[in-house]
């Protein structure tokens, strides 16, 4: 079904939408019209091809991003970048093929940068800057608690110890931490995976599609949204990335595309309160 | 020239993000703001986000120092200089903080002692509310800490990153 790239590049356009609205901008002014916009697209298929409204989008993702700009995630700026791309590629001819280049490219820069940050940061390389977030960063606490050993109650203790630290009227230098029996090695294995596979996938989808490398990239972007979202569930991230590698995906391989949708709705599944519903049942078990 | 801009237009969007990514790069390399914000994609690629680093703030007093919290109205400016320190974001935190008026946060009586009137904690009333008796501060002294994570030890050591110390004249004294 997807095997053409024009009917890829209509799934492509209803998939963007519909992150457009399950991932709204926190901003009312921003999440209301691009709301509008993203609902009569998907209402009426002809607007789905009109380079301003995704240009549109595209603007006002990006400045709510830029206003923001000390507290946006990245993630934001590539759903803006994405939407102007889609209106780029929507202004001439081919523009399934214009958008497959954009999609391809843009995976590859962000891994690159991705990489590119993690090599230079002398605290990521050595596993400190992940043994300090499966301590403190919620968004690793399944992580830290199933596989590092730490236990609830130093995960509360540590917050603690942060947030006395943190505290305005505190005069504290320094706190320790709580630590779990797993913690550090598990922190240098998850270091040495991320780095490796965002520096591969900055290669594979980089590289020019004839180089023949390049035709596992869709297998290690799938592995990558499969593992690393299960961890930081920024899932937005996720449905960007998956979105972009729909396009960029060849149409001479059929098992692909229907891949990424797999993924792309499978994705949600990571958005249950799984540390909560585990704790239930093993609490049921036990 | 027009057909050859279409032609290449699956470029012009990387292009632009890869530009804005270099310019986040160096910005942080050189700049202090945090690799995990600017356009840029180094989140969790260091300790050192905005979650990380605080603010201290002391209003100085003749001979006393008192600590106090940013106020909520003031978030926005503590988030911007907390990402990107400068010494315009920190002026535009100290600034209404130095100029506004103090008062103990919890309920004192109507015509307070300058003993009971230095007893915290404290907040920065309002515009809009009435007067009240406030303490008299003729600095603030804005401090930004950045927190380091020493593995072996298990332990978050902090320091200040930058620091301003500006004056009720508007003053900064280095």
């Amino acid at each position: 079904m997807w095997s053409d790239d024009r009917t890829a590049l209509q799934t492509a356009l209803v998939m963007t939408l519909l992150l457009l609205l399950v991932y709204p901008d926190k901003a009312w002014y921003v999440r209301v019209p691009v709301t509008i916009l993203a609902v009569a697209a998907l209402v009426v298929e002809r607007l789905r091809l009109s380079p301003l409204l995704w240009l549109t989008g595209g603007l006002l993702l990006l400045t709510a991003a830029l206003s923001r700009w000390s507290t946006t995630d990245n993630h934001r700026y590539l759903m803006g970048y994405w939407l102007l791309a889609i209106a780029v590629a929507l202004l001439g001819a081919e523009p399934e093929a214009v958008l497959k280049r954009s999609a391809r490219l843009l995976v590859g820069l962000c891994f690159l940068f991705a990489a590119l940050w993690k090599v230079v940061s002398p605290d990521y390389m050595d596993g400190t800057f992940f043994h300090y977030a499966l301590l403190s960063d919620k968004r690793f606490t399944l992580l830290a608690e199933w596989l590092g050993g730490v236990t609830p109650r130093m995960h509360q203790l540590n917050a603690a110890a942060i947030s006395g630290l943190q505290n305005y009227a505190s005069s504290l230098q320094s706190v320790r931490l709580f630590d779990g029996p797993n913690t550090r090695p598990l922190a240098i294995a998850i270091t040495v995976w991320t780095v490796a596979v965002e520096g591969l996938l900055a290669l594979l989808f980089l590289l020019p599609p004839r180089f023949r490398i390049t035709w596992g990239r869709d297998f290690v972007i799938l592995i990558f949204a499969l593992t690393t979202y299960a961890v930081a569930p920024v899932l937005a991230f996720g449905w960007v990335l998956l979105i972009l590698g729909f396009v960029q995906a060849s149409e001479h391989r059929s098992f692909v595309r229907p891949a990424y949708l797999l993924v792309f709705l499978g994705l949600q599944v990571y958005a249950a309160p799984w540390p909560q519903i585990l704790k239930t049942v093993m609490g049921r078990a036990g | 020239m027009m057909a050859r801009v279409m032609a290449a237009r699956g470029w012009i969007v990387p292009a632009i993000l890869a530009t804005v990514a270099a310019l986040q790069f160096c910005a942080a390399q050189m700049g202090g703001l945090s690799a995990w914000k600017g356009g840029g994609f180094g989140m969790f690629s260091t300790v050192d986000s905005p979650g990380s680093r605080f603010l201290r703030v002391a209003l100085l007093t003749g001979g006393s120092r008192v600590l106090v919290p940013v106020p909520r109205e003031l978030a926005r400016a503590a988030s911007e200089a907390r990402t990107w320190p400068t010494e315009a974001r920190l002026a535009a935190l100290a600034r209404p903080m130095v100029r506004g008026r103090w008062v103990p946060a919890a309920i004192v009586p109507v015509a307070p002692s300058p003993a009971a009137l230095m007893i915290g904690p404290f907040r920065m009333q309002r515009p809009d509310e009435p007067p009240a008796a406030a303490i008299d501060a003729q600095a603030v002294l804005v401090e930004l800490w950045k927190a380091d994570f020493h593995s072996a030890e298990c332990r978050i050591v902090a320091f200040p990153l930058q620091r301003m110390r500006l004056e009720r004249s508007d003053r900064v004294v280095r």
